[in-house]
């Protein structure tokens, strides 16, 4: 037999061949709404993080001869849009945590959509430094294209439509420049206010991060470490309550000792 | 194609199936009997099971509540204990999808007797989607050192599915571990190895063959650690603190388990500096956006990076402190002579005048005794330390005595001894190159003197050409490639990709960590374990 069947083998029929009942549909249990909520940030949260690979791809094909920073910041701003959805959600679930299940799905649901919002952010500072360094290489060439014009009038006799088409073009570039900048300086806004939100964030991060390189067996252990603690405290507090009751008849006896030589000798 | 997949990352694979089961399904809960959980719990942290959209993880013997809607999915081993636990949740109708994993392939009649069970309870055959059979005896407890827990066959079997080699069978004729031997290549005999995987040479020595390094004393941090605070599983309790030693995500124990203490500590003090040096600079640096941004990320990073190294500090410090106490070094020097049979002077043992410190030596002291009679050291010296020693425990003095009998036993019968090796004839003849060496140092810097047993059988087999017809009439060779028994050839270490040794009479750190080095040394893999991991003490408690 090949190795790979052989690793792990479903054994589902063999399992069922031998059960004599017959099944019945059963009416599927209707999941409650925490877990239905649960599920709709989970989605959101992949939807976010599809999305941003999307940037990713569309920003790697990005060149200067090629701009789609119309599509980037569609894209944008439909991440952001999902993740303050993702923050509703999580929200109403905060409010209706009642037990461990509930709990671990908010903390699993928190902790994608946090590293979504990280990686948004990052996202975000590379996207508005690469726009500067368009910039700064569009400012370069411009002013290449400037020399070069200076060049022309001194030295050539111009065709006048030629120089007109020329000005319109560093019109539309200046113009270009001025809406890019606004852009970026609006980027830097936003994150900006992405980074009030990490500052708050940092403390949930690190308890987070606690969590996660905790060892499965944790609790287990953690069990039979109570276990022996607390054996440990019923020893002690059953000899203290024995050496207790010692005293109380030691005193007893004495009181009794007294109360008979009180009684016999002296009365 | 190199031996690429250590034991870690071949379980890892061969756990996936278990926890990803369909992805459709947005998140599950995993549930597991306490002889899965080691397998999971040496490989995975809870995080890595978050990654896996696992969001709550139980022990079957733990108290759980109905969680309506759920998907559970269940690893367990077949065995009926396991599956009436199962059988109870299905009762107590705690969850709404069940997936079932068993950890190695169940008997029919475990299976039938699941079936029986579970179609006594209404709706529960409906809630199993699906059951599947693994292969996963075994605990990956670092990329090359493997624990067995006695499932030995079934262990051997499961490492060489998950590494996807195919295996050369070495082992050592008219021994215990012949049977074991023989059922394993009985169960390859249905396999058909694909051609392009990478050969491994699997060896089973008779544990005979040397009893000295699971008893002398170590010099290396991991082998200090275990038979000193006993490392369980990559944990290691210290004052109801649990210490997580995991080579994956413990960089330090990753690379100190086989040094020398000393190295260990430096090591662990190089890893505070670069760490302290790391924060210092986090700190001084500008008020810009952009580095305090990047500060930020670095904290939970940082996080961990320090309390790795703060429970290496506190396990080292409290190593330290046993260590001085105790001598260990000195007993690791005097082991070390007697391996040597140099000659000991009573006065290198050095006795404190506290009696409760002498008293918790007894260990050492009955350590460093049946080292002596393993190794037919001069009887006047022998009972020169015993009674300089006087070991009060009776256990012990149990030990002790059983051991004397059996080297007498042994001696006069003038068999071949128990303790004694087959090798023992190959093995005398290596010249001791580290001798004189151990009398001008007086630390655990100093050279291992002799080469283990294991070591010296290894250079023999693929190192010396002279040897290899001597160890034709010791070992055996089954070779999968043409299933059946071939010739030992010298020239095979250019032909296997990597090497793994497995005791069946148990295995230990020290033997583990001189491996190491020896793999090292002809830049091949080698993979060592065996049914049990012991330390000395737990060791000899078998021979009262």
């Amino acid at each position: 037999m090949e190795i790979a069947n052989y690793q792990y083998r479903d054994i589902t029929q063999q399992f069922l061949s031998k059960v004599h009942v017959k099944l019945v549909a059963m009416k599927k249990e209707q999941p409650n709404q925490f877990l239905l909520t649960a599920k709709l940030a989970k989605e959101k949260v992949d939807t976010a993080n599809e999305r941003l690979q999307e940037f990713h791809t569309t920003s790697q094909s990005t060149g200067l001869f090629n701009d789609q920073d119309y599509k980037l910041n569609t894209i944008l701003s439909q991440v952001k849009d999902d993740i303050s959805q993702i923050h509703i959600h999580l929200n109403s679930l905060k409010t209706q945590l009642n037990n461990d299940l509930h709990q671990s799905i908010f903390d699993f649901v928190q902790q994608k959509a946090m590293k979504t919002s990280d990686s948004f952010k990052k996202l975000l500072q590379s996207h508005t430094l690469r726009i500067k360094q368009q910039e700064e290489k569009r400012n370069r060439l411009n002013g290449d294209r400037l020399i070069k014009r200076n060049f022309n009038q001194k030295y050539q006799k111009l065709n006048e439509t030629d120089e007109e088409t020329d000005h319109q073009t560093i019109q539309m570039f200046d113009q270009k420049q001025n809406e890019e900048k606004l852009v970026s300086m609006q980027k830097i806004e936003s994150m900006l206010n992405e980074i009030a939100g990490v500052f708050q964030r940092v403390g949930v991060m690190v308890k987070l991060q606690e969590t996660m390189i905790e060892r499965i067996d944790k609790y287990t252990d953690e069990a039979s470490l109570n276990v022996s603690k607390g054996r440990k405290e019923l020893q002690e507090s059953h000899k203290k309550i024995s050496s207790n009751r010692g005293l109380i008849l030691k005193v007893f006896l004495i009181l009794f000792i007294f109360a008979f030589i009180y009684i016999v000798f002296i009365l | 194609m190199q031996i690429n997949t250590s034991l870690i990352y071949a379980q890892r694979d061969a756990l996936t199936p278990i926890l990803k089961p369909e992805i459709r399904i947005p998140w599950k809960i995993l549930c597991y009997d306490s002889y899965c959980e080691k397998r999971l719990s040496t490989i995975y942290r809870v995080g890595d099971l978050r990654e896996m959209c696992i969001t709550l993880h139980f022990n079957l013997d733990q108290n759980r509540e109905r969680l309506y809607g759920v998907t559970a999915i269940y690893f367990i081993q077949p065995i009926q204990l396991s599956i009436e636990k199962l059988v109870e949740d299905f009762n107590r109708d705690l969850y709404s999808e069940v997936y079932i994993n068993f950890s190695s392939p169940i008997e029919n009649n475990l299976l039938e007797f699941m079936a029986k069970e579970l179609s006594k309870i209404s709706g529960a055959i409906q809630k199993i989607q699906k059951v599947y059979q693994h292969n996963l005896d075994f605990v990956a407890l670092n990329h090359n050192f493997f624990n067995l827990e006695n499932q030995i066959v079934n262990g051997l079997f499961s490492i060489i599915l998950a590494l996807k080699v195919q295996p050369l069978i070495l082992f050592q004729k008219n021994s215990k571990v012949e049977l074991i031997a023989k059922e394993l290549i009985e169960k390859l005999k249905i396999l058909e190895f694909n051609s392009d995987y990478p050969l491994l040479a699997i060896i089973l020595p008779d544990r005979d063959i040397d009893l000295n390094t699971l008893i002398m004393h170590s010099n290396t941090y991991g082998a200090l650690l275990h038979d000193t605070l006993n490392i369980k599983y990559n944990k290691v309790k210290l004052e109801d603190q649990v210490y997580d030693l995991s080579p994956q995500y413990d960089n330090l124990w990753h690379q100190a388990c086989n040094m020398a203490l000393p190295d260990a500590i430096d090591k662990i003090n190089t890893e505070l500096n670069d760490w302290t040096s790391q924060y210092q600079q986090v700190s001084q640096q500008n008020q810009e956006i952009s580095s305090a941004l990047s500060a930020i990320d670095l904290v939970p990073q940082m996080n961990q990076q320090k309390k790795m190294v703060d429970s290496h500090l506190n396990l080292a410090n409290q190593l330290t402190q046993i260590t001085k106490q105790k001598s260990l070094d000195k007993f690791y020097q005097l082991g070390q002579s007697i391996l040597q049979n140099d000659l000991l002077a009573i006065n290198d043992y050095p006795q404190s005048e506290d009696n409760q410190i002498e008293s918790s030596k007894e260990i050492d002291k009955l350590r460093l005794l049946i080292l002596m009679l393993l190794n037919n050291y001069n009887q006047q010296e022998f009972k020169k330390f015993e009674q300089l020693f006087q070991i009060k425990n009776e256990k012990y003095q149990n030990i002790l005595s059983n051991f004397k009998q059996r080297v007498a036993s042994n001696q006069n019968n003038k068999q071949q001894s128990v303790y004694k090796s087959l090798f023992a004839a190959i093995t005398s003849k290596m010249p001791n190159s580290g001798k004189g060496l151990l009398k001008n140092f007086q630390n655990f810097l100093l050279q291992r003197g002799k080469k283990s047993a294991i070591v010296q059988m290894l250079e023999n087999l693929f190192l010396n050409e002279l040897k290899i017809d001597e160890l034709q009439s010791i070992l055996t060779m089954y070779d999968s490639r043409v299933k059946n028994i071939s010739r030992l050839e010298f020239g095979l270490l250019s032909t296997i990709k990597g090497i793994l040794v497995c005791f069946c009479d148990g295995a230990c750190y020290n033997e583990y960590a001189e491996l190491n080095d020896f793999a090292k040394s002809i830049n091949k893999q080698i993979i060592y374990g065996g049914n049990k991991i012991y330390n000395a003490e737990e060791f000899l408690l078998q021979f009262q």
